[in-house]
Order: structure tokens, then sequence, then C-alpha cells
């Protein structure tokens, strides 16, 4: 499943965002893609958000593949060690 | 002289009574007393001589006495052996007769001590050789008459007895010793002798009929009436008296008060004595004297009155210490006089003075108070925020020093929307009404100040004010006027007859182009006209009033704007304080002793940091807020101009911050302030939390795998890597950190 992330994920675009995100913890079947290209902004909170994906589709044996990613975010999941986690593909 | 100088020094030190009734009288007995100095000189002057030639007048009819009497005794001998010269020619040949003659002449004349007949060699043919008759008053009073013996020498043939025989002429002879035979068994007198020759009937002179005129005698004779002058004219407790003698032709003594100096001692002076009469100066025996002399003729003796100097001038001094006494006495009472009248005059005035002092002090300190005093470094102006000291923008200083008890310089600064409004100002005069025009000025400046935009309208409208003012005082001031934008650095300013300021940057003098215009308050319609410059971090700007660069010192050298120019150039590198301090130092070394003439003010400001903020924000410490509070932050990026990556970087790390305090911290507020300084944006976050210093907490440990690690220290790790350094302090309740970045 893709999902695309849009605009700033701030704390408190996370709140809303999980329960965006819902239906993608309810299916354990295929892989999960997050597409970031036009993801702007991510905050500790949008973090925790998508370790909570990764560790689902680890759960399920699957992957968790970020798309796309640009310098910026791919910066904080450096620094959060997000991206010895998450498959990363352009 | 001095006293004089003290008494006209304007200032006396506080303290001293010195009131004014006291000063004036002192004054005017300086100048009696300086005065009577003068009088008693010229006095004393007059009085010497007047007494010298009292003393002259005096001693010279003392002398013609003297010298009368003298001249009597020597023309009573003349007459007495003249008047018997016919009778003893008569008898020529009868030697016995002889006897007769001048046993006669002796006893008549008193004067005559002895006569004597002395004939030529063998004249007698059957008497003596040499035939001599004498008659001798002894000391007895008798008359002794005697033939003198051949023992006497061969007379005859002497020189003295030779030469008025053969010159059939009357002659005095030197003054000399009695030959023993004439003297007999007595004592020799001092004699001298009268020569009258005697002729024979065909008219040969063959004797000589001499008359002797004892000296003792006549010294006796005389000195009772010196003795009597002396009385007369002279104090007895002098030290020297004044005495009289006579001395022969060649100097010696042959009358004197001391017997023992007679034909044996001589006048050293007797050189002095020139003419026939006359006073001369000489010191004899060692006393400091006049010498009042008169000669007398035929027989060439010089009668002398020696006066010490000191007998003269005696009766003089009396008359200097009476004149002396009695100025003193009119001194005191000038001066009792004089302090009654001057004080019941000069009190009331001295009242007067005393209020105007008092009153002056006043207005200086009033005056103080109206200029800004506080130097400390200013930090950016908000009252919302209380932001950390260490941004300060600015150094002021500046000094006003009066040349009398208030000034007629001005200067005033205050800060404004992150503006610093500047000016300095001179105004035309000192003293009084100049300090109150400045006032109005000062006072309508900081007014301006609250609204204005431009220096000039600033100047604009203090003329409009001034020209108003004019109608009563007629000044005007030179003004600098400036506003300093402390986020640009951009100078906005504007000229007004003034001084151009020094500016200094990386130690050399950068030119600040301005229109003079004219002062404010010349005229009520000019329109001034400012400049701009851009100014840098690290600049220093140096104000000044005239009085700075017109300094004078004694030999009315300035100390000159070159001077100036020059100094501040060399003392630029330190603080505004250091510079002011400096400089007033060195105007003061220029001067000397030379009086301050003119008002000297100084306003140094030296811009730190370039540096702008934003108006604070203040929220509740709750997640709805969290939008604002990080478009607070991207706002204040944007406005710095950050870089698209840099600003979300920064948000990063603030949303961090933000979100602990909402989670965590139990906080109600938090209140955010940004800064642009040296070229970092600066944001200062603010809560009334729990004491939490993120600097020092426990970062997330990445080495744990992300999914292992425990929730919320994330935040940290990502405030710590998306700014440049981070700066945390608890103060008065609140935790306060301070976040940078690089711009």
């Amino acid at each position: 499943m893709v999902a695309l992330l849009e605009g700033d994920l701030n704390n408190m675009a996370s709140t809303q965002a999980e329960r965006d995100l819902t239906p993608l913890m309810e299916r354990d079947d295929c892989d999960i893609v997050l597409d970031c290209a036009a993801l702007n902004y991510i905050s500790s909170s949008g973090l925790r958000l998508l370790l909570n994906i990764y560790k689902h589709t680890r759960a399920n044996g699957h992957q968790a593949i970020l798309r796309h990613l640009d310098e910026h975010v791919k910066e904080v999941f450096q620094l959060a060690g997000f991206l010895q986690l998450f498959k990363l593909e352009q | 002289m001095l006293v004089l100088h003290y008494l006209c020094r304007k200032n006396s030190p506080n303290g001293m009574r010195n009131s004014l009734s006291a000063r004036l009288t002192y004054r005017i007995m300086a100048v009696v007393m300086a005065m009577m100095v003068i009088i008693t000189g010229v006095v004393y002057m007059t009085v010497k001589q007047y007494m010298l030639d009292e003393a002259k007048q005096r001693y010279e009819s003392v002398l013609l006495d003297y010298h009368e009497e003298l001249r009597r005794h020597l023309a009573d001998i003349y007459v007495a052996t003249r008047n018997n010269v016919h009778d003893i020619e008569r008898d020529i040949d009868k030697p016995e007769e002889m006897f007769a003659h001048v046993e006669r002449i002796t006893k008549d004349n008193p004067t005559i001590v002895c006569c004597a007949l002395l004939f030529e060699a063998d004249y007698y043919k059957d008497r003596e050789w040499g035939f001599i008759a004498c008659a001798r008053r002894e000391a007895d009073g008798s008359v002794r008459v005697v033939q003198i013996d051949s023992t006497y020498r061969r007379y005859y043939d002497e020189a003295w007895f030779r030469q008025p025989l053969e010159n059939d002429a009357d002659d005095w002879t030197e003054v000399y010793f009695e030959s023993p035979q004439f003297a007999g068994s007595e004592e020799p007198r001092l004699l001298t002798t009268f020569l009258v020759p005697i002729h024979n009937a065909e008219g040969r002179p063959v004797a000589l009929l001499c008359a002797d005129l004892s000296l003792e005698w006549l010294r006796n004779e005389m000195m009772e009436d010196v003795e009597k002058v002396n009385k007369k004219f002279e104090s007895g407790s002098l030290k020297h008296k004044s005495y009289s003698f006579i001395i022969d032709r060649h100097g010696h003594y042959i009358i004197h008060p001391d017997k023992s100096r007679m034909l044996t001692d001589t006048l050293a002076s007797a050189s002095m004595l020139e003419g026939e009469r006359g006073a001369t100066k000489a010191v004899i025996d060692g006393v400091e004297s006049w010498l009042y002399y008169r000669t007398v003729k035929h027989v060439e003796w010089t009668i002398v009155i020696a006066v010490p100097k000191e007998v003269i001038l005696q009766n003089g001094r009396m008359l200097n210490v009476i004149i002396l006494a009695v100025m003193a006495v009119g001194l005191a009472v000038i001066y009792l006089f004089c302090r009654r009248q001057i004080k019941e005059v000069a009190d009331p005035v001295a009242a007067q003075q005393a209020v105007m002092e008092r009153e002056m002090n006043i207005a200086h300190n009033i005056q103080k108070a109206m200029l800004p005093s506080e130097f400390t470094p200013r930090p950016l102006t908000s009252p919302h925020a209380p932001l950390p000291s260490h941004l300060s923008p600015l150094l002021i200083h500046a000094t006003q020093t009066p040349a009398l008890d208030v000034g007629g310089d001005l200067y005033d600064y205050c800060l404004r929307d992150n503006r610093l409004y500047f000016c300095i100002g001179d105004v035309s005069g000192k003293g009084v009404p100049a300090a109150l025009l400045m006032a109005v000025v000062q006072t309508m400046f900081h007014n301006e100040a609250k609204y204005a935009t431009r220096a000039s309208d600033i100047v604009a409208a203090l003329n409009d004010i001034v020209s108003a003012e004019q109608n009563t005082t007629g000044f005007f001031v030179t003004m600098f006027v400036g506003i300093l934008d402390l986020t640009t650095g951009l100078l906005d300013y504007c000229n007004a007859g003034h001084e151009i300021p020094e500016l200094v940057r990386d130690g050399a003098l950068v030119d600040i182009p301005a229109k003079p215009n004219i002062p404010v308050g010349a005229l009520d319609d000019w329109a001034f006209e400012g400049q701009q410059q851009q100014l840098q971090q690290g600049d220093l700007l140096f104000l000044y009033t005239d009085g700075l660069s017109e300094a004078e010192n004694v030999d009315q050298q300035l100390f000159g704007r070159k001077r100036v120019e020059e100094l501040v150039l060399e003392y630029g590198h330190g603080t505004p304080q250091q510079l002011i301090d400096d400089m007033m130092q060195a105007v003061r070394q220029h001067d000397g002793s030379a009086v301050q003439n003119d008002d000297i003010t100084m306003l140094a400001i030296r811009i730190e940091h370039l540096a702008w903020s934003v108006e604070p924000l203040e929220v509740r410490a709750v997640m709805e807020e969290m939008d604002h509070m990080t478009d607070y932050v991207v706002d204040a990026a944007q406005q710095a101009g950050m870089s698209e990556l840099e600003t979300k970087r920064l948000r990063l790390a603030i949303e961090e911050v933000a979100a602990n305090i909402v989670n965590y911290s139990g906080a109600t507020s938090i209140r955010m302030a940004a800064a642009v300084e040296s070229g970092q944006l600066l944001v200062i976050i603010m809560d009334d939390g729990q004491p939490f210093d993120p600097t020092t907490a426990d970062a997330t440990d990445l080495s744990i795998p992300a999914d292992q690690r425990p929730p919320g220290g994330m935040g940290i790790v990502l405030l710590r890597q998306m700014t440049d350094s981070q700066e945390y302090e608890y103060r008065s309740g609140r935790n306060v950190l301070t976040v940078r970045k690089k711009l």
C-alpha cells in the first residue's frame, strides 16, 4: 500500500495523520510505501508515527519503504537512525 | 599685590567666611596702606634733604662766627703791631728803648703772648751780633722782658727772617713750636707769628717786629663757643657729636679738641676741601660726616666743623616716626569707619549674592538631572520580554562641562522602535538665559523623538518652537540630530550649523557629508535638509561642541579641530567613555592654567551589534498554540533571510522544545522572542514550568536502534543538531532557553 504524505507532519498534524493512516495499520499482508515527495517537514511526533508503522510491518514480516525523501527530511531520518530501519527508494 | 589678587578672585572656596563687606574693607585698606607707604617714603626723602639743607645753613653760620672771631684776633695783632712801627722806627738807634716797646705791646694786647724785635746781623755795632728784645707773657699772666741770649740760633741767616725783610712785607709764619730760648722755664708753646718789617732812617728794613699768637690760647677762646653750639642743636644721647678744628695749609691740625693731635696729625681728607668755603661729605676718624669749612686769608687756615651724619638726620628721624605714628592711627580710624559703613551697604548686597549662588546651584542640579545619566549599555527595548543583558547594541557615553555654573550646551538620546534618537547642541551665549533655552530645546527634542522618523523633521519642529521663542531671547541653537537604525545600521541625520561629528571605522576617519543648514531658531522658514549614511558594526561616532575645539590656552592658541580629529583617531579604539575621558584630559592639558571659556560637551556612540528584535510572542502552553509558535519562528527566520532548509531545521528544533514544555513541564504560558545579532538569529523561549535544562539533559542514545529507544529523548537530539548553540538559564522563576542559528 502506498501512502502519500503531504505537507508538514508536525505534532498537531501527527494526531490527525494517525487517524488517517489507520487503514494501513489494519492491513498486515503487504509492504507499505510512504511517498514523501510532498513531505515538507516532520517532527518527532511524526517520527513516532512512522516508527509505529515500521514496527507494524515488521511484525507481519513485511517492509516499510520510504520514497522521495527531500534533503531535510532525509537528514532528520538519518539523525533519528530511521535510515537503518526503513528501506529507501528514490 | 598678592593680597589684592586673592581678594579679587570670583569664587572663594567653600567654607571661608569672606563676607562681601570684609572683602571690600580689606581692599580699601590695602589701597590706603599702599598710599601711606608711598607718602611716608616721599616725606622721608624730602625731610632728609631738608635736614641737610638746614644743617648746612646752621653750621655755615656758626662757621662764619668762628671765622669772624679768628679774623678779629688776627686783625688785633695786625693793628697792634702796625700802630707801633712808627714809634719803634723813631727809636731805632736806641737799643735800650726796644725793650720798652715790646713790653708795652705785649702788656696792651692780650692776644699777643710774646712780642719781640729781631734785628739783622750786627745792626748795633756795639751790641751782640744778633740783638733780640723780647717781652713774653708768662703762664701766670706776668710779662717777662728779656734779651734773648746768643745761644739762640743764627736766625738772621734763615729764610723766614730774611724773606719778609728783603720783601719789606708783613707776613704770618707757619705754625711752629716756640724755641726754648724764648720759652725760658716754661713749656714751649705752639705759635704762629706776625712779622712786620722795621726800617732805619734811610728806609731800609733792618729788623722784624714779631708778635706771637698762641694756638693754645686761641683754642681755649674758641672752644667755649663750640660747646654752646653743641648744646643748642644736639641731643646728648648721640654716640658721635659734632666738633670743630682748624687746619693749616698743609692739612695739619693746628687747633683740635684733642690737644695731642695738634701739629702731629693731619686731616686725611684735607684735599676735599676745595675753594675758600663749602661743605663736603667725608669719612673722618671712621665716622661718616659732613665737613663744613671756611678758609681764613693771610694765614691760610681752614676752619672745619665736622658733623656726623647721624647728628644731622636725628631730627629728621624723629619727624618720620611721628608721621608714621599719625598715619597708623589714621589707618585704624579708616578701618573702623570703613567696616561700619560698608557693612551697612554691602550686607544686603552680599545676602542677595548668596541667594543667587544658592539658586545657581539648584539650576545646576536640575540640569544634571535632566541629562540622561544612565550609561549602562541598553538592551533592546521591550517592556514585555526582559532579554539577557549581553544583547546590547550600543555603548554610549557623554559628558557636559559647563564654563559657568550652568551651561548652554545640550545633548540627549533615547531608544525607540529599535532606533537611537540622539542630538547634541550649543545655545549661543552662556549662563542662566542660555541654560533655560537649552532646557526647552532638550525637552522638545525628547518629545519629537516619539513621533518623528526623519532627523530633518525633528530639526524643523525644533526650529518652529525656538523661532517663536526668539522674540524674547534672540538666541539660536546649533544642533546635530541623528536617528540610528539599530537593525540596519542606517544613520539618518540633519546638521543645523553645528560641528560635523567624527566617524572612526577600522582605525580610520570616515567623512560624514552634511549640509550645514543654519542654526535652529535663526530663521523660522528655513527648509532643513538631512542626509543618510550607512554605518557598520564597530563604528564609533564622536560628537562635540565648539567649547572643545576652541579651547584656549594662556597664549590664546586654540585646541583646534585638527587636534580633535587626531585624538579621535588615536583614542578611537577604546570605549566611548575612554575616548571622552582621554579627550577631556588632553584639552585640560592644553588649556593649562587658562580658565575654561565655553561649555564643553561630548557624546560618543559605538555600535556593538546591529540587531533587531521581533515583537515577542506570549501564548498558553497548549498544543493548539504550536502552530502559532512555529509560525513566529519561521517568520523571524524569513525576515532574517535564513535559507529554507535552515529555517526548517530551526523550526524543528523550536517545535521540539515547545512540545517538551507543553507535554512535560507543567507550564501555563510560553513566551518567545526572536532577534538578529552578530549574524545570528536568536530565539529565546521562556516558560514558567518546572526547571529543566535541555542543554544538560540526557539525550537519546542514538546507538540503540530506533525501535528500542525510550520515547521523548528525540527532541533534545534534534534541538542540539538543528541549531548552532543553546544557552539555558533559570531566572526569576522562568526557564530561559536561548537558541542561536547562523544566518
